[in-house]
């Protein structure tokens, strides 16, 4: 490890090692640290993506992909579902190895990946972040950077350190518990990923999703907004469940962790300084899914920083065009989902499930979503009142 | 008067936080939503600065293990073995 960098990128989760290749990429001199022994564990996700993304980033896998998703299914709890193509081809994946795998590509990339080795406050210069004091093995260093990308998760510190705002409100912060099941053979589709919605039976708030790992196995876990999480925790919710569909599986393995559901912070540049992935809320803020959207916006921000560095002006102001690439690109979308949720949200669970029994009978492989919508809001017109969000978003507009 | 002062904030400044290392899983929710950013995950180990810990309450209700529970001090001190 040298005592200066042109790029620190604190954390390796999938945002950080994306940066560090992008950074590695145009040329810059990157240190890619992580203050776990190991990269991709704990697991803390429900590990879904997209292949486009992934694959713009390493080349596609079997050592990391378990299933390739064609469908997903929004099930109700009075017995419909409705099955809908994924808006790009999905891959479930073994985010231990797929994380080790991009941190690899970072390294590939000529980008010097450290583990162990955590962020223990920000260097300033006349208020602009100018590096990192870290302790690596125990041992305690500062190293300097032209910039610091902060990508330390849904904990983020560094973004913190830098005055950024993070804090997200209860409700617009999902709390989430998953077990990986096994013996689950004949009793779930391999081939499917299932979202389980029903505000009063099943997650309040939130959903149930199954993701299948296996022929035999699947990610089963739930998200409930932080608001809603008692007095009964997600973790008994989730048992419930399981206990109901799959009684007798086999736990293989427990996860817990949060996701901001804001839509992106505002700032996520200060001086000297970038935020990415989960520390920066660019998880989808319907669903919550945010591997591939923290590498698009990690890409976002090399894009912006690399000529900034190279320009030798990494200002909150020259590096603000991030920003608006991000909600160029997401912006709009986002808002729509957002207000999705909070519709979804405040459903109750009765109205949802003869919403899902209407929706199963039309051809939605064939609709827009406006003739979907306007189907729907024939069926019930009391969505009319809940529909007024979505045209203001411009969900309709599409 | 401090009590007085406390109780009108909702705050249960009479409590300490208190974490239950068996349950915690050290996914970091919690630290995510601590105003004063008095939660830490050391590695994996979560920790509390209880000088600047304000008591209230937004981990406690989030956490999704149920490992972080506000409970009066004496109670407390003497779960941590203080």
């Amino acid at each position: 490890m040298k005592t200066a960098y042109d790029v620190i990128v604190v954390g390796a989760g999938p945002a950080g090692s994306a940066a560090a290749q992008r950074a590695a990429q145009a040329g810059l001199d990157v240190l890619l640290i992580e203050k776990r022994q190991e990269i991709g564990v704990p697991v803390r996700c429900g590990e879904a993506t997209d292949i486009e993304t992934t694959e713009r980033f390493m080349p596609l896998d079997a050592r990391y992909i378990n299933r390739y998703i064609n469908q997903y299914a929004i099930i109700g709890t009075a017995g419909d579902r409705v099955i809908v193509p994924p808006s790009s081809p999905t891959i479930i994946i073994d985010r231990k190895v797929f994380d080790a795998a991009l941190t690899h590509e970072a390294a590939r990339a000529g980008a010097d990946v450290r583990v162990s080795t955590t962020a223990l406050g920000l260097l300033r210069d006349d208020g602009a972040v100018t590096g990192v004091r870290l302790k690596s093995l125990g041992r305690v260093c500062e190293v300097r950077a032209r910039l610091v990308v902060a990508a330390d998760g849904v904990e983020s510190q560094v973004a913190r350190w830098a005055g950024l705002k993070t804090i997200p409100p209860m409700a617009d912060y999902y709390v989430g518990f998953q077990f990986t099941l096994t013996n689950l053979r004949g009793r779930f589709d391999p081939d499917i990923c299932e979202y389980h919605i029903g505000n009063e039976t099943v997650a309040p708030g939130g959903y149930v999703w199954v993701f299948p790992k296996s022929e035999d196995s699947a990610n089963v876990g739930i998200v409930i907004p932080a608001n809603r999480a008692r007095p009964v925790s997600p973790q008994a919710w989730l048992e419930r469940f399981v206990e109901r569909f799959y009684p007798g599986a086999g736990i293989l393995s427990m996860v817990a962790g949060g996701i901001p559901i804001t839509g992106a912070i505002r700032p996520m540049t200060a001086d000297g300084l970038v935020v990415v992935g989960d520390a920066a809320h660019q998880a989808d803020p319907l669903t919550a899914g945010g591997i591939s959207l923290g590498m698009i916006g990690a890409e976002l921000a090399m894009q912006v920083a690399a000529p900034a560095i190279k320009g030798g002006d990494v200002s909150a102001r020259a590096l603000r065009e991030y920003e608006a690439l991000w909600h160029e690109r997401f912006g709009k979308m986002h808002g729509a989902l957002y207000a999705v949720r909070k519709i979804l949200t405040r459903m109750a669970e009765a109205d949802f499930n003869r919403l899902v029994a209407q929706a199963a009978r039309m051809p939605l492989a064939t609709m827009s979503h406006a003739e979907l919508i306007t189907q729907l809001l024939r069926a019930h017109p009391a969505l009319l009142l809940e529909a007024r969000t979505l045209i203001t978003t411009g969900l309709l507009l599409k | 008067m401090l009590k007085l002062l406390n109780r009108r904030n909702g705050r249960q400044h009479d409590k300490q936080l208190v974490i239950d290392h068996d349950l915690c899983f050290s996914c970091g929710a919690c630290v995510a939503v601590c105003p004063p950013n008095s939660l830490f995950l050391l590695d994996i180990h979560l920790t509390v600065d209880h000088n600047t810990c304000t008591r209230c309450d937004r981990c406690v209700a989030m956490c999704p293990v149920r490992a972080l529970a506000l409970v009066p001090e004496e109670t407390s001190h003497h779960e941590n073995g203080l």
